[in-house]
């Protein structure tokens, strides 16, 4: 099943006197539970394509469908509920609110679900956190964390509303290679245990020869799918 | 596709990360609490002060100066009271109709005022006097309301009983401490009031000192009486006043009684008309000062506001710079614009209520500190010193703090707007923990 769809994506940006033309009629498909990582070296666009398919960016023109609906045609509202229900996004440097601990930082956006009583947010909230290993450290704060850990409050968090579609931002650049393995690791194994789609763009060659679709970026056009 | 989400108003937790988030940097947050606080306590102070002296000022000027709340005088005469005053002075037939009508209104009571000029001779000197001629009736009403009680100027002396157990029959009289001296007369001696009639004719009658006061200003205790409305007009030879002084026995809309009373009086075609002891006309002292008060209370408050502001615009633009990330989290979670502003402005809040109630305190300690320290100072124009005292009310106090929540969350809710605009690609390539 299509869950997300690219069509002719194009974004440019000025610098200076320059136009840079940083991703050219981009067009791809997304199925259901894939684990798709956007490749290139850096400059090629991957995190602008990423940005833009997440809807934290507007394109110049194109569009992005996520399950049927074009998400640049949406109003502020329904936009957020997209955000809150059917994608998640999983950054590079985390971004944790760092005055509230792990358990408030990962049931932070339950708090808008009305749809949900109480007892299932905690109920959601002890299942993520478990699931990445963090339960002994559940009323930690941030930076009683390491950086491993952070990442693993935020896969939790990106993962709690149920959403359908991760985008993740260069997730382990910020790690030693030790701890990335095992954030690559947690996340195949959630991409198998939730069937959620994973989409994040990476150069981290020990991220690429784990996944499942490449599709590989130079100079803002599609080179391989 | 939902509308929107319906939102749960996260009360808890709007509080506790507001909490949390004064904590994270305890420093600024000390520094933006103390820097409110001192700005909500300096309000305080000014407003207090201009409080104290609008209500001592009014006090002196409603009822010690017997001008009343409100004056009937004939119609446009209150340029030419002056120069033409035979001319001017009101007819007692003038007042029936309105006397029957403000004896319907149980909060007010009047009394006919008349004013002399000429000298006072006793067996061993002469001294000039301005006579304000009042209803003895009505004098202890005047002298003893309640505003006077709670109000009276420390600059204007009625500690002695005055003009109490008085014989009406001796014309009796009140000067000031000066002039009592000036005569080398003692309370009790009879004295000789020399003036111009209304015809222009020399006038002499016969007083008794009965007993003294201050009217607080320097220049007006050289030549200041009062007397009877009766001795002032045998003196003047009329049966005629200058005007009806009315008088609110306790707080009153003062414009709509005067609305009212003008209004009876057009219906009525009287030559009258009604004027407030706020006119600039007819009361340039009180609204001289009032006017003065005001503006450099208005002045330093303005500086106090405007300092504050700074404060926390500076804070809420550093502290949103700061968050920019946290903004776009909250975004990328699903939090609409709406209701980031919300979560922030609540926090902004939080913050200038804990410093409002802060300032509060310190600033009403601060009041009852001054006030015990009982500082004296003697400003120009006044016979003696007085206290520098401060005086809260309620209505001032839910100013300020209307003001100041006001002026916070609108600074916050700019500022987060501003950032709000901003995309969330860009709100997001911050450096997050």
């Amino acid at each position: 099943m299509i869950i997300l769809k690219a069509k002719n994506i194009s974004k440019s940006y000025q610098l200076g006197e320059h136009t840079v033309h940083a991703l050219k009629k981009i067009n791809f498909e997304v199925t259901d539970g894939e684990f798709l990582g956007i490749i290139g070296v850096s400059g090629s666009g991957k995190s602008t394509l990423l940005n833009l398919l997440g809807g934290l960016d507007k394109p110049d023109s194109g569009s992005v469908e996520i399950n049927g609906i074009d998400f640049f045609d949406l109003c502020d509202a329904d936009k957020s509920v997209i955000r809150n229900k059917v994608i998640s996004y999983i950054f590079q440097s985390f971004h944790l609110v760092s005055v509230l601990n792990v358990y408030d930082n990962v049931m932070l956006p339950l708090l808008l679900r009305s749809d949900l009583s109480a007892d299932q947010k905690k109920k959601l909230c002890t299942t993520l956190i478990t699931d990445v290993g963090l339960l002994p450290y559940h009323h930690h704060l941030p930076h009683q964390l390491s950086g491993g850990q952070r990442q693993r409050v935020a896969i939790a968090r990106a993962l709690v509303t149920g959403a359908k579609i991760i985008f993740a931002d260069e997730p382990t650049a910020n790690l030693d290679t030790v701890t990335a393995h095992q954030i690559i690791d947690l996340m195949l194994y959630l991409n198998e245990k939730w069937n959620v789609t994973f989409i994040f763009c990476t150069h981290d060659e020990k991220l690429v020869s784990k996944l499942k679709r490449k599709l590989t970026l130079q100079d803002g056009e599609c080179i391989e799918n | 596709m939902e509308s929107a989400l319906k939102t749960e108003i996260i009360y808890w937790y709007l509080i506790k990360t507001s909490a949390l988030n004064v904590f994270r940097n305890y420093k600024k947050s000390i520094m933006m609490v103390i820097s409110l606080s001192l700005g909500i306590t300096g309000l305080l102070l000014i407003t207090s002060y201009v409080h104290r002296i609008n209500h001592a000022v009014e006090v002196k000027t409603v009822f010690l100066d017997a001008k009343g709340h409100l004056a009937i005088i004939k119609k446009k005469s209150l340029q030419n009271l002056g120069t033409s005053f035979k001319k001017n002075l009101l007819k007692n037939e003038d007042l029936t109709a309105i006397s029957s009508y403000l004896k319907t209104v149980p909060h007010v009571f009047y009394s006919k005022i008349i004013t002399a000029e000429g000298f006072i001779n006793s067996s061993s000197n002469t001294v000039g006097f301005f006579a304000l001629g009042v209803e003895f009736s009505k004098i202890q009403s005047i002298f003893n309301n309640i505003n006077v009680k709670l109000h009276i100027p420390d600059w204007v002396d009625r500690s002695e009983p005055f003009l109490k157990n008085i014989d009406l029959k001796n014309n009796p009289i009140s000067i000031t401490p000066f002039m009592k001296d000036n005569l080398k007369i003692n309370l009790g001696d009879d004295i000789q009031i020399i003036s111009q009639d209304v015809e222009n004719s020399l006038a002499v009658i016969e007083a008794q000192v009965a007993s003294t006061h201050t009217t607080g200003m320097e220049l007006k205790d050289t030549a200041h009486l009062i007397g009877s409305y009766e001795s002032i007009s045998n003196l003047l030879q009329t049966d005629k006043m200058k005007y009806l002084a009315i008088f609110c026995k306790t707080s009153c809309d003062i414009t709509k009684l005067q609305h009212k009373i003008q209004k009876l009086i057009d219906t009525n075609s009287l030559n009258l008309e009604v004027k407030t002891f706020e006119d600039k006309l007819w009361n340039p002292y009180y609204h001289g000062t009032r006017s003065f008060l005001y503006f450099v209370g208005g002045f330093f408050s303005l500086l106090v506001i405007l300092s504050s502001g700074l404060a926390i615009l500076s804070f809420n633009y550093l502290n949103f710079e700061e968050r920019k990330n946290e903004i776009g989290l909250l975004r990328s979670i699903g939090y609409t614009k709406k209701q980031t502003l919300f979560y922030f402005v609540g926090e902004s809040f939080l913050i200038s209520s804990f410093s409002l109630a802060c300032g509060l305190i310190l600033g009403l300690n601060l009041v009852s500190y001054i006030n015990s320290l009982q500082i004296t100072f003697t400003p120009p124009g006044l016979s003696k010193e007085i206290f520098f005292q401060l005086e809260t009310s309620g209505p001032s106090l839910l100013f300020i703090c209307m003001l100041y929540l006001t002026f916070s969350v609108f600074i916050s809710f700019f500022v987060a707007l501003k950032h709000l605009k901003s995309e969330l690609n860009a709100l997001l390539n911050n450096c997050g923990v």
